[in-house]
């Protein structure tokens, strides 16, 4: 985490742990991204980087530390600020066939943050509109909007729930393992889409992924974690080039390569 | 068992599988050789899979296959119940991504391996015990008798993985087919499982079928390639022809797809390539102990 | 059934797409068919009678226990009244109790079932534990408590038979919402500012209901025998209920005699009961969640 860099969210001294359980799954965790940045969690199953996504997201409150945006602590109450928040912050999750309604076209999919987060968008028509231009930014053809998810393979879904996190115009869009559950040549994909659109956007990126190479492609600044806690940040080439920790070292040497 | 010393292992031609509507895979052919390590290359969809259960004589119901399907001299497209039980186990055995629906729930550890060991190798009593212990020690698991007393669920993804090998191993197969093994593993654990499994395979003489969607993990444990598309063969090769020139326009894109997102990772150091594969334990932790 | 987990996804896929490549050819459209077809006819008889009966149900003039005839088609009771009028009637009392307590069921079960499931975990635990109860609880004496409480009526028992399934139904909805909720659609809505009472409405509802329509339909028929067994009991409607049950009642001294008396209202029972179970598999493919959902 650089130290003068403006911040948009951040995690500061942050711990969870779920209700009855022994241990903490994270730890006085300090991360954060400022505009138009990236960042990358990455860790092993269990390293606690998909709940700190979650808290970042605004989903729990933590049980030590807290969750800053735009410097301001979140707040549960106060229902204007949470809209707003959840206007700036959107998600996209790792599963593409559990994370669109598979009763609900991909177009009223697309629209409902339209409509429950107040978008200037008033009419059935200017959403529908706005739906079209947001389908057409992440490839897919403005007819999609009337079909249902079954329709469409699990690389096409996740390009839909990522025109669904765009639709508020977010400021920071996390994703958590957006690649995972995709096959090899969607990936790649996936990944350029991403990319693109963060760059177009001066969205700020944080991602979730135990693929280090996924990581790598899209994420300036990177943070391992491992059992919970934050073994290493930093800029992500850096951190991959010369790691100061010994299990990033582990976590890179285990990475299987082509010859 | 006579067997002919130029008989393949495992022998496929014009394999067909197919469901009421329509063909699933379509005009396959793959023949292993005793000694082999042969890798299948697709994405989801591709058929892989199901030319394994077609090998193994396991397809569920619905599904027929047609073709030639020759395991260790039997067909086992025709094998019913007994002949198909024969050869499985003895000369093929797999051992699939999921280890927690693969393996019994409500066994310890220790029963399930005891099974085909007492089958296989005809042990009993404190024989068996000691047999058991030593084919966990095999894979390479840390604390056998506490694992073989355990439940599945008890034990981590990767030990679990191994458990499965271990109990594939017992049976003293001369050809094991992995169908994506290392899939459902953290990548710190998939290292291990790899190099559990080319160890194993070659130290036992025996062959190896290697079914996976990643280039990479394909790529180090075998040596000859057949890629699959939509229950198709699309192109079959050296490993090392597939990965710096592919003929078919599919493997070029795979292959274009898996470097794109390698590009950003930094180059492999020398000493890494130089350490070899016995040096990697099972599941070490940062501390040294076992992860759960 | 194979795990595609064990067998890796493309396996699976295959074996799913064969499901429904088998439902799509229609093998199961002999059971919609023949369901709509046993349960029209109660359900056209039903109707028909609010128009027109042959007599008056008050109607005595037939001669005790007759046998069929040009004027009685199925012949008379032991009081001379027309069998076939009261068969008639007894279509509609059927149709009545299988609507009217499947509405209770289902409005009073999702709404208790949707409630355990949106709660936190120990309200969810008090209502489980609750609707285990009322599940065990017989439905004849609940019939019998209504009874007693407001009488013996076509809307008491429709009331103690409504009552009684809506455990089940609440059981269910329970099940069912609790998995829904867990699906990532339900956290996407709420990142998306959708309030829980929307959600309800927008996406748990809708993924909901599929599930109980079938559990619904077969609650219909359970309903129609309910009802008999209650006026066979005496606890329907007091006479001259046309209920199918109470005329297998009266029939029972007379079965030797004048056999059709018990006969008729037996094999009308079943038809309709046969028929609600045999439309309601025909119901499941047409609303079956999984040929919309995820491969």
């Amino acid at each position: 985490m650089t130290g003068t860099a403006p911040v948009l969210l951040a995690a500061q001294g942050v711990s969870y742990r779920y209700r009855g359980a022994e241990r903490d799954v994270l730890s006085n965790v300090d991360v954060a991204v400022g505009p138009g940045a990236s960042l990358g969690l990455v860790g092993e199953s269990g390293a606690g980087k998909s709940t700190l996504a979650q808290l970042l997201l605004g989903l729990h409150a933590p049980t030590a530390g807290r969750i800053l945006f735009r410097g301001a602590p979140l707040r549960k109450g106060d229902r204007a600020a949470q809209l707003a928040f959840r206007r700036s912050v959107q998600t996209v999750f790792q599963d593409p066939y559990s994370s669109l309604d598979p009763r609900m076209t991909v177009g009223r999919s697309i629209a409902e943050p339209l409509v429950s987060l107040g978008a200037p968008e008033r009419s059935a028509a200017a959403r529908r509109t706005r739906v079209a231009s947001l389908l057409e930014s992440v490839g897919l053809p403005a007819d999609a909007a009337s079909r249902y998810p079954s329709a469409f393979s699990g690389g096409q879904r996740q390009r839909i729930a990522i025109a669904r996190a765009l639709a508020p115009d977010p400021a920071v869009l996390i994703a958590d393992e957006p690649v995972s559950a995709l096959d090899m040549s969607v990936r790649i994909q996936i990944v350029d889409l991403l990319r693109e659109l963060a760059a177009a956007r001066g969205l700020s990126l944080v991602l979730v992924s135990h693929d280090l190479s996924v990581v790598a492609a899209l994420c300036e600044n990177i943070a391992v974690l491992h059992d919970g806690r934050v073994v290493e940040q930093g800029g992500t080439e850096q951190v991959l080039q010369a790691p100061a920790d010994e299990y990033t070292r582990r976590l890179i040497d285990a990475i299987p390569r082509l010859p | 068992m006579n067997r002919n010393a130029g008989a393949p292992l495992i022998e496929v031609a014009g394999l067909r599988v197919r469901d009421d509507v329509r063909d699933l895979v379509s005009a396959v052919d793959l023949r292993v050789e005793p000694g082999d390590r042969v890798g299948i290359i697709g994405e989801s969809g591709s058929g892989k899979s199901l030319t394994a259960l077609s090998i193994l004589g396991l397809l569920p119901h619905p599904l027929r296959a047609s073709g030639t399907v020759v395991v260790g001299g039997t067909d086992m497209i025709t094998a019913r119940g007994r002949a198909g039980d024969r050869v499985r186990g003895s000369t093929v055995t797999a051992i699939f991504q999921e280890p927690l629906t693969s393996l019994d729930p409500l066994m310890t550890v220790g029963r399930q391996l005891a099974w085909p060991i007492a089958r296989h190798q005809g042990l009993r009593g404190r024989e068996l015990r000691a047999a058991v212990l030593e084919s966990l020690r095999d894979v390479r698991l840390p604390d056998p008798e506490r694992v073989a007393r355990a439940h599945i669920h008890e034990i981590s993804g990767g030990q679990r993985q191994r458990v499965a090998i271990a109990i594939a191993l017992a049976c003293r197969p001369r050809v094991l087919i992995a169908d994506e093994p290392t899939t459902a593993l953290d990548v710190t654990v998939q290292a291990g499982i790899l190099d559990l499994l080319d160890t194993a395979v070659r130290e036992r003489g025996m062959a190896l079928v290697l079914i996976s969607h990643d280039l990479a993990v394909v790529s180090r444990v075998t040596d000859r390639v057949l890629v699959m598309r939509d229950g198709r063969e699309v192109e079959e090769g050296a490993v090392r022809r597939i990965l710096t020139a592919p003929a078919d326009p599919y493997t070029a894109q795979l292959v274009a797809a898996a470097r794109a997102l390698e590009a950003h990772l930094p180059r492999v150091r020398e000493g890494d390539a130089a350490r070899s594969p016995g040096d990697r334990t099972a599941d070490r932790g940062p501390t040294g102990g076992e992860r759960a | 059934m194979s795990d595609p987990r064990i067998l890796g996804a493309d396996a699976g896929t295959a074996v799913r797409d064969t499901e429904r490549a088998s439902r799509r050819r229609g093998i199961r459209s002999v059971n919609l068919v023949a369901g709509a077809v046993l349960f029209g006819i109660v359900a056209l008889t039903a109707v028909v009678s609010l128009a027109y009966t042959p007599y008056d149900p008050a109607d005595t003039t037939g001669g005790r226990l007759s046998p069929p005839s040009a004027a009685h088609p199925a012949g008379t009771d032991v009081l001379g009244r027309d069998l076939l009028t009261f068969l008639m009637i007894g279509a509609r009392l059927a149709i009545a109790v299988g609507v009217g307590s499947v509405v209770i069921s289902a409005v009073l079960g999702v709404t208790v079932g949707l409630l355990a499931a949106f709660a936190s975990r120990w309200v969810d635990d008090a209502i489980s534990s609750l609707l285990d109860i009322a599940i065990a609880f017989p439905t004849v004496l609940l019939a019998m408590l209504i009874v007693a409480w407001r009488g013996a009526s076509l809307d008491s028992a429709i009331l103690a038979i409504g009552l009684a399934g809506s455990a089940v139904v609440a059981r269910l909805t329970r099940i069912v919402g609790t998995r829904v909720l867990s699906e990532a659609y339900i956290t996407a809505s709420r990142t998306a500012g959708t309030t829980p009472a929307r959600m309800l409405l927008l996406h748990v509802l809708p993924n909901v209901w599929p599930t109980l329509v079938v559990p619904l339909a077969l609650q219909f028929g359970g309903a129609v025998v309910a009802e008999a067994s209650l006026s066979y009991l005496g606890l329907g409607s007091p006479p001259p209920n046309a209920s199918w049950g109470r005329l297998l009642q009266e029939a029972q001294s007379t079965v030797l005699i004048a056999p059709l008396g018990a006969v008729l209202p037996g094999v009308l029972l079943v038809i309709t009961i046969v028929g609600v179970n045999l439309l309601a598999d025909g119901l499941r493919d047409v609303v079956d969640p999984t040929s919309r959902s995820a491969p």
